[in-house]
C-alpha cells in the first residue's frame, strides 16, 4: 500500500506544469475582464457590459455558432457515405487508399493545407480554370476570401476527426445483424435505416462533439481563407490581443470557452442517452 | 445492385479527390515556372526550390521549431510517462475522473491558450523566447502523450513485474526491465505523434512566435502574406515529403495497429 501512494507522487510533475503554464495564466488572462483601468481597485463588470451590450460581438458569436453548424453538417453528410464505402471495402486494398487519403493530411500543418486551398480555390486557380475551360461559367468565380472557402477548407479540415469514430462504430458491428434483416426482407435503404443507422449513432455524436468543438475554435482556416470576411470570435480574439486591448479580448475569450463547454457538455449527455438506449436494445 | 456499386464507386472516388486536391496541387505548383501561383502552371522548373536557399529565414524558423518539437515532444513524455504511471498504479478508486483532470486543456480553444500564456511570458519576461512555446506546446502534447501511455500501460502483464520484484529488483529496475520492453513500441508512436503535432502547430505558436524565436508554420504565414511566388509550394512540397517518411515509420513501427486511431486523437 505504501508503494502505491508512493507511486502517487509521480504525477506531480504533470500538476505542477499545468498550473504553472496551464491554469495560472488561464485565470489570469480571463480575470482581465474584470480588470478596471489603471489606477482603481477592484474588480468591474463594465467590459462585460461594453462587450455583450454591442450588437457587434453578438455577430461574432452568432458567425461562430454558424461556421460551427455548417462545417459539422457538411463534414457528417460527407463523411458518413464515405465511411459506408470505407466498411465495405474491409480487407481490400482499397480500404487503405482510403484511409491514407482521409488521415495522411493531419501530417501537414494547418498552414500549408491552407495555402493548398488557396491555390485549388483562387480565380486562377484549379476550380476556376476547369468551370472556364468546360465553360460552365464565363467569369471566375469567387471562392476564397469569403465563408465558402473557408467551409470547404474547414471540411476538408475536420473530415479525419469525423470519420474516425464513425469509422470505429461501423466496424463493430456484427454483420449478422443486417444480414437478419435482410432475411426478414428489408431492402438496403431499410436495412440501413433501421438497423445501421441507429447503432451507428453514438459514432456520430462523437464525431459531431470533435467537429463542433474544434471548427467554433478554429482560427487559422477563417483568418486565411475567410481574408477578414469570415468574423468569427477567435480571429477577433486575436485581434483585440494585438490592439493591446486585452480586457476586451479576455471578454469574447470567456463567451469562445462557454459556448465550446457548453456544446460539449450537450453532445456528451446526448452520447449518454444514446449509449444507455443501445444497452437497452443489446 | 450494380447500379449501386457504380454510385459507391463514384462518390468514393470524388471524396479521394476532394481529399487529396491541396496537397497534390501544391505539389504541382512547386514546380511552376510562373512567377505568381496561378494554374495550369506555366512551364516546369526547379527555380522555386532553388529559390528556398536565398530565403534565409525559412532554415531558421525550420531549425526553431525542430527544436521545439523535440524539446516539448521529450518534456511531454517525460511527465507524462510519471503521470500515466501514477494513474494507472496508484490504485485510484476513480481513475478515469483523476486523469480526467489532466486532459482538460483539451477542452480550451487553442487561440484562448495561446493568448494566456503569451501574457504570462510577457509578465516572467519570458517573452520572446523560443523557452515560451516549448512549455505551451508540452502543455498542449500532455493529454494525448498521457492517454496513449495509460492505454498501453493497462496492457502491460503484470506477472513479469512481479517476477522481476520477486527477484530482488528495486522500482526502477522492475521499469527499466519488466515494464519499458512492453510498453516499449506505445512510447516511440507517443513520441513521433506528439512530435508532429508540436512540429505543425500554428494557433499558439502565432502569439510566442516574434523575429529570431519564429516556428516554421508562423514564417510560412507570414511569407503567404507578402509574397505570391510558389517558393511557398516548394517548402510544403518538402514538408509533405517529410510527413510521408514519418507515417511510414510509423506504420512500420506499429505494423498498422492502432495507427487509425492514434492519428485522430485530438479532442
Amino acid at each position: 500500500m505504501r508503494g502505491r501512494r508512493a507511486i502517487r507522487l509521480l504525477l506531480l510533475p504533470a500538476a505542477a506544469v499545468l498550473v504553472a503554464v496551464f491554469l495560472l495564466p488561464l485565470v489570469h488572462f480571463l480575470a482581465q475582464s474584470l480588470q478596471p483601468p489603471a489606477g482603481e481597485a477592484g474588480l468591474t463588470l463594465r467590459h462585460f457590459e461594453e462587450v455583450l451590450g454591442d450588437e457587434y460581438y453578438w455577430g461574432l458569436a452568432r458567425n461562430s455558432f454558424t461556421l460551427g453548424a455548417m462545417v459539422t453538417a457538411i463534414t457528417l453528410l460527407a463523411a458518413y457515405p464515405a465511411a459506408l464505402v470505407m466498411v465495405s471495402l474491409r480487407g481490400t486494398r482499397w480500404f487503405a487508399v482510403m484511409a491514407i487519403a482521409v488521415f495522411s493530411p493531419l501530417l501537414t500543418s494547418v498552414i500549408i493545407r491552407s495555402y493548398g486551398w488557396l491555390y485549388v480555390l483562387s480565380d486562377t486557380g484549379v476550380v476556376n480554370w476547369v468551370l472556364l475551360a468546360t465553360g460552365l461559367a464565363e467569369q471566375p468565380v469567387r471562392l476564397i476570401f469569403n465563408w465558402t472557402g473557408t467551409v470547404i477548407a474547414m471540411v476538408h479540415l475536420e473530415m479525419p476527426f469525423m470519420m474516425f469514430p464513425i469509422l470505429s462504430v461501423l466496424m463493430q458491428q456484427p454483420p449478422v445483424l443486417r444480414e437478419a434483416a435482410q432475411d426478414l426482407g428489408a431492402n438496403a435503404f431499410e436495412t440501413w435505416r433501421r438497423v445501421v443507422l441507429p447503432l451507428s449513432l453514438p459514432g456520430v455524436l462523437a464525431g459531431c462533439q470533435i467537429v463542433f468543438a474544434t471548427s467554433i475554435s478554429a482560427f487559422a482556416s477563417p483568418t486565411i481563407l475567410g481574408g477578414g470576411r469570415v468574423r468569427v470570435l477567435p480571429v477577433s480574439i486575436y485581434s483585440s490581443i494585438q490592439g493591446l486591448e486585452w480586457s476586451v479580448g479576455a471578454v469574447q475569450a470567456v463567451l469562445l470557452l462557454g459556448l465550446s463547454l457548453l456544446l460539449v457538455a450537450v453532445f456528451t449527455r446526448a452520447l449518454r442517452t444514446r449509449s444507455r438506449m443501445a444497452e437497452a436494445v443489446a | 445492385m450494380r447500379a449501386g456499386r457504380i454510385l459507391a464507386g463514384s462518390y468514393a472516388a470524388l471524396f479521394l479527390c476532394f481529399m487529396l486536391a491541396p496537397l497534390f496541387f501544391i505539389l504541382v505548383n512547386s514546380f511552376n515556372d510562373a512567377a505568381f501561383s496561378a494554374f495550369p502552371p506555366r512551364g516546369l522548373s526547379l527555380r522555386w526550390y532553388h529559390n528556398l536557399f536565398t530565403v534565409t529565414d525559412f532554415w531558421l524558423a525550420l531549425r526553431n521549431s525542430l527544436l521545439v518539437a523535440l524539446t516539448a515532444a521529450s518534456l511531454a513524455l517525460a511527465i507524462g510517462m510519471g503521470l500515466a504511471l501514477a494513474l494507472v498504479r496508484g490504485g485510484w478508486r476513480q481513475r478515469e475522473a483523476v486523469q480526467s483532470l489532466f486532459m482538460s486543456p483539451l477542452l480550451v480553444p487553442r487561440v484562448v491558450i495561446g493568448v494566456a500564456v503569451f501574457i504570462a511570458a510577457v509578465r516572467v519576461s519570458l517573452y520572446p523566447s523560443l523557452a515560451s512555446i516549448v512549455l505551451a506546446h508540452t502543455v498542449l502534447l500532455l493529454p494525448y502523450v498521457t492517454s496513449i501511455l495509460v492505454a498501453n500501460l493497462l496492457q502491460v502483464r503484470r506477472v513479469q513485474e512481479e517476477a522481476a520484484m520477486d527477484l530482488g529488483a528495486n522500482p526502477w529496475q522492475v521499469f527499466r526491465l519488466a515494464t519499458v520492453p512492453q510498453i516499449g513500441r506505445g512510447f516511440l508512436v507517443a513520441a513521433i505523434f506528439a512530435f508532429i503535432v508540436s512540429f505543425d502547430e500554428f494557433d499558439i505558436a502565432l502569439f510566442l512566435s516574434r523575429s529570431q524565436n519564429m516556428t516554421l508554420p508562423v514564417r510560412m504565414y507570414l511569407y503567404m502574406q507578402e509574397q505570391e511566388n510558389p517558393t511557398m509550394a516548394a517548402m510544403s512540397a518538402l514538408l509533405i515529403l517529410l510527413a510521408a517518411l514519418s507515417v511510414a515509420l510509423v506504420a512500420w513501427l506499429s505494423r498498422g495497429a492502432n495507427l487509425l486511431s492514434l492519428l485522430s486523437k485530438r479532442g
